[in-house]
């Protein structure tokens, strides 16, 4: 008996110093977080930045003669309602856990030194009011522009451009991949007065992409000062001074966040920004789940609600909302480089290093078919490696289509001209003409099975493999894989071919030459595209290298989905033009976007309607402006 | 012969009160006609034609190798693929002397079938009783071929966890000592390891194929039936037929196989229909989280996934999975309660 009671002795007392502990170590913690005051406030003095000449003679660029991106009928004012599915667990932008969703809409507010035009892609000033490249084709220099104002109200200057360097570099902001990025990639930044800098990057690169790897946007070094190992934890929740439109101005941890709309905003009266911006506040709820978050959106707790999947769109976004108008559907097309998708083959394999096998393969494979009964016909057929590179596109270059004849033909080539008791073609060996294919994304299993039961006619089977995303991620990365089902992510300037095709990364584990592709000739034009700098001559090369791809048919190519939609109410407004070439959603409220306003008489008489009933006409938009050039 | 079937006056008095016990005995037959009926589904349900009579000579593709459709003379492709059965049965309609005879549900398991200017899932209609899923493919047949498929692993399952469970049981209630309490940690230890949870980790990383899964759920799910046979076995063995059969010079083997296990039988049997549903169930689970068998075969784990996407817009994809579901869980129960009320100890025992 006597045992247990020096157990439990020991425990209430190892129990009661834990907790001492515990209750310490958070006390102390919100001690560091009062200590966060900025080094230098807002109206300390600006320290001059003595004088320097430039060492070269420039060509200052400037743009002021560009079209105007907003409606002269918006209006200013109204709460724009938005959901997101979590909270962000940071406001950081860099550091651990930062990569949320919000993290675009704080983003969405960070201005860069210049930015493109909308519709036109052209370069437009920002935080800078004029650009010149530097001879060595590595450094671009810029003006900045004097009115440019933090939130908190200190000038932006060539100071808070110098600190880019020492804030990215710092091991305090526990951001590997930015260190790196700030020390190997842009490898100077320097000052020539308080309103000149340049940014030097590691590689030559042609006009356009140099502007847009250099165009940074600077950090408040007034408001982060010293680094110190805390920083990550004492800048969870602060909200640090930006440039852009909007602020954050209220926040509830694990319900919303209100953004604000800033009264004396300094770039406001800029042509870049005219009409722009227009909603007084953006909330965005949290709503945990989609079906729900539908249901806030027909009650109008919230103002738009994305249906882009087929789902929604012809399934679920249905009804008497609809029916009278009172919600519209929108379908915009954006144009921006889509990401290859596709079937990949490994060309290491025994049967798909056969080149007959391989286009008798993408002639089996009925991927129109598919597009047209599973995907509802709403996803384009992806008819190359890179899409929507405006100039360096090929339209005349075009997918290989399911066509049994032609499927025969080039399996009869390869010797597979017998077929065994299952309809499975075989060759003189006895090998049955089968594949494995690898995919991770369970919703796709219905895609696959398609395509797998319509390459049943031209005999070849397909056995489908469904491993879970991370497996199956390392077994295509130690290229294990036989065919596989994969889709990039798009973006960038220019295609890009290296890490896709180099020989030098063929039969080697962990790089983007999923296909093994080991071709001289390929090998040779990809080098000479990337010391090119000419922009004719890198798009000849460039076709060159698409011809190239298309003889070789390493991927089978799958579809792109070049569009968003979204339901709102019908209070919203746009200008003709209603979003960005290559926005991603209708409603940005914020740098690139925000050319929508709200129309306050009529939202009163969509409440009015919504309870008394209206017959009005059904409302669907079908946007195709910026729809990609596709040949039929 | 005769002796084989010959049931001892226990057994035969078990059997005629599970007889007399109707929802139990029905329960049983229909779910035996069920299985029968599943076995031979592609009988019944198949987009293979059963006979097809065509210019004088009659050709059976059910169980043979795939005909081609330029047997027939059927324009589709380039004629090496497979003879759609049901297009020909169409075109024979004229031509008195050919014929299709085609099963009694004419779509196969994994066939998509394409209604012109209809989206899938396909309402019931257009040939099919319970419409289609997502993927255009019968819901009759997903329903019959999944259940087979989940029947036959859940069999299989139990076999090989009671063949485990009962063995590992029976030796620890036999032999005790260290090796009882060797096992007795193990056991505790094995059982509170999440069993689906291991099982979905288990498939993620080695694949996901029947044999697979067999081998893993057995591998996580043995432990159950051993401490029921522990305790039977300890029970069992200080009665003096076991004294008896050890006196005359018996191994601990057939003390266990001849004497023990048989006279357990009833625990055995009792716990089986009960295990049979849970397997159902499990496999249903798994293949609704996405780490069954789903990949390439029906089952009903994915239709009732499908069910629940299409709540509101296909409500018949979830009707007649959740009705078959229940109509076999009940039966399987209505067996097992019979089962066990026959067995019942209280009503007959004898001691030796």
């Amino acid at each position: 008996m006597k045992k247990i009671y020096i157990i439990s002795l020991t425990t209430m007392v190892l129990g009661a110093i834990l907790s001492v502990l515990v209750s310490m170590s958070i006390q102390s913690n919100e001690q560091k977080n009062k200590n966060v005051a900025a080094i230098l406030t807002p109206d300390s003095p600006i320290e001059e930045i003595p004088k320097k000449e430039i060492p070269e003679k420039l060509e200052w660029i400037t743009n002021t003669d560009f079209p105007e991106i907003g409606s002269s009928e918006a209006k200013k004012g109204g709460l724009l309602q938005m959901f997101m599915l979590n909270f962000p667990q940071t406001f950081r932008v860099v550091g651990p856990n930062s990569n949320t969703q919000f993290r675009s809409y704080i983003l969405g507010n960070k201005m860069s030194l210049v930015t493109y035009h909308p519709y036109t892609k052209e370069i437009i000033p920002q935080l800078a009011t004029h650009w010149a490249f530097g001879a060595d084709q590595k450094t671009v220099y810029f003006k900045l522009d004097k009115d440019a104002r933090w939130s908190d109200g200190r000038a932006v200057t060539a100071h808070d451009y110098l600190y880019i360097l020492k804030f990215m570099r710092s091991k305090h902001i526990n951001a590997p991949w930015y260190n790196n990025y700030y020390t190997e990639q842009i490898t100077d930044i320097s000052a020539y007065d308080n309103y000149t800098i340049s940014i030097t990057t590691k590689d030559r690169k042609p006009k356009d992409e140099l502007i847009y790897t250099l165009a940074a946007g600077p950090i408040p070094a007034h408001y982060y000062g010293e680094l110190d190992e805390n920083w990550e934890r004492d800048y969870n929740w602060a909200i640090a001074p930006n440039t852009g439109p909007y602020q954050i101005s209220e926040y509830k941890k694990g319900k919303y966040v209100i953004l604000e709309r800033k009264k004396n905003w300094w770039a406001a009266k800029k042509k870049a920004n005219k009409n722009l911006y227009n909603v007084d506040r953006v909330i965005y709820k949290v709503i945990r789940n989609e079906a729900i978050a539908y249901v806030y959106f027909k009650k109008g707790e919230l103002d738009y609600f994305p249906i882009v999947k087929p789902k929604w769109w012809h399934g679920k976004a249905k009804g008497p909302l609809y029916d009278n108008g009172l919600v519209v559907k929108h379908w915009f097309y954006i144009t921006v480089p889509e990401g290859v998708g596709g079937l990949f083959f490994n060309l290491d394999h025994a049967l798909l290093k056969d080149k007959d096998i391989r286009q008798g393969i993408a002639h089996s494979i009925n991927m129109d078919g598919m597009i047209a009964d599973v995907l509802k016909n709403d996803y384009l057929r992806m008819q190359r490696f890179t899409e929507g590179f405006e100039k360096y596109d090929f339209p005349d270059i075009e997918a290989r289509v399911f066509d049994l004849t032609k499927a025969d033909e080039f399996f009869n080539k390869a010797g597979f001209d017998k077929r065994n008791e299952d309809g499975v073609r075989i060759n003189k060996e006895g090998v049955k003409l089968s594949f494995k294919v690898n995919f991770g994304a369970e919703s796709h299993l219905p895609r696959l099975a398609y395509l797998r039961e319509e390459a049943k006619k031209a005999g070849l089977e397909l056995v489908l493999e469904q491993l879970d995303p991370v497996t199956n991620y390392r077994k295509i990365s130690t290229k294990d894989h036989e065919i596989c089902w994969v889709k990039f992510g798009g973006g960038g300037l220019k295609p890009r071919y290296r890490q896709f095709f180099h020989s030098s990364f063929a039969s080697k584990p962990d790089n983007n030459n999923l296909c093994n592709v080991n071709d001289p000739e390929l090998d040779k034009l990809i080098e000479a595209y990337r010391e090119e700098f000419d922009e004719k001559k890198s798009q000849d090369l460039c076709e060159k290298i698409q011809r190239r791809i298309y003889e070789i048919c390493p991927i089978v190519y799958s579809y792109s989905v070049p569009y968003h939609r979204s339901a709102y109410w019908k209070y919203w407004r746009f200008p003709k033009i209603a979003a960005a070439k290559s926005s991603t959603e209708l409603f940005d409220p914020f740098l690139g976007g925000g050319a929508f306003w709200l129309d306050q008489e009529e939202k009163e008489k969509t409440k009015l309607d919504k309870v008394l009933g209206v017959d009005g006409e059904p409302k669907v938009i079908i946007d195709k402006m910026f729809k990609p050039g596709q040949k039929k | 012969m005769k002796n084989l079937f010959k049931l001892s006056p226990t057994s035969q008095r078990q059997l005629q009160r599970f007889r007399s016990i109707k929802r139990g005995y029905y329960s049983l037959v229909i779910l035996a006609i069920v299985l029968v009926l599943t076995i031979f589904a592609e009988l019944w349900i198949n987009n293979r034609a059963l006979v097809v009579s065509y210019k004088g000579e009659l050709y059976f593709p059910t169980y043979s190798a795939v005909i081609p459709a330029k047997t027939f003379d059927q324009k589709i492709g380039t004629g090496d693929e497979e003879t759609d059965y049901r297009k020909l049965q169409a075109s024979f309609k004229e031509n008195k002397s050919n014929y299709v005879i085609m099963p009694f549900v004419p779509f196969g398991k994994s066939e998509q079938h394409k209604v012109k200017d209809k989206e899938w899932p396909l309402a019931p209609g257009d040939g099919h009783w319970l419409g289609t899923d997502e993927q255009g493919r019968d819901v009759v047949s997903q329903l019959v071929y999944g259940f087979r498929i989940a029947f036959f692993y859940s069999f299989l399952v139990l076999v090989l966890t009671y063949v485990l469970g009962v063995f590992i049981g029976c030796l620890m209630g036999f032999w005790g000592g260290w090796f009882d309490l060797l096992f007795q940690r193990v056991i505790e230890i094995w059982s509170n390891i999440p069993y689906l949870y291991a099982i979905m980790i288990v498939v993620s990383l080695v694949g996901t194929t029947f044999t697979n899964l067999v081998v893993i759920s057995v591998f996580f799910g043995w432990t159950g039936m051993t401490w029921y046979m522990r305790t039977a076995t300890y029970k069992e063995k200080s009665r003096d037929y076991v004294m008896a059969a050890k006196a005359l010079g018996a191994s601990d083997m057939r003390i266990i196989i001849k004497h023990i296990i048989p006279n357990t039988i009833t625990l055995i049997i009792t716990f089986a229909p009960f295990a049979l549903a849970g397997g159902i169930t499990g496999l249903t689970a798994l293949d609704f989280l996405g780490f069954g068998i789903s990949a390439e075969n029906p089952s009903w784990g994915d239709l009732l996934k499908q069910g629940m996407d299409y709540l509101d817009d296909a409500y018949w994809i979830g009707a007649s999975i959740i009705s078959a579901m229940t109509l076999i869980l009940v039966l399987v129960t209505f067996i097992g309660e019979a089962v066990r009320e026959a067995f019942d100890p209280k009503k007959h025992t004898y001691y030796e």
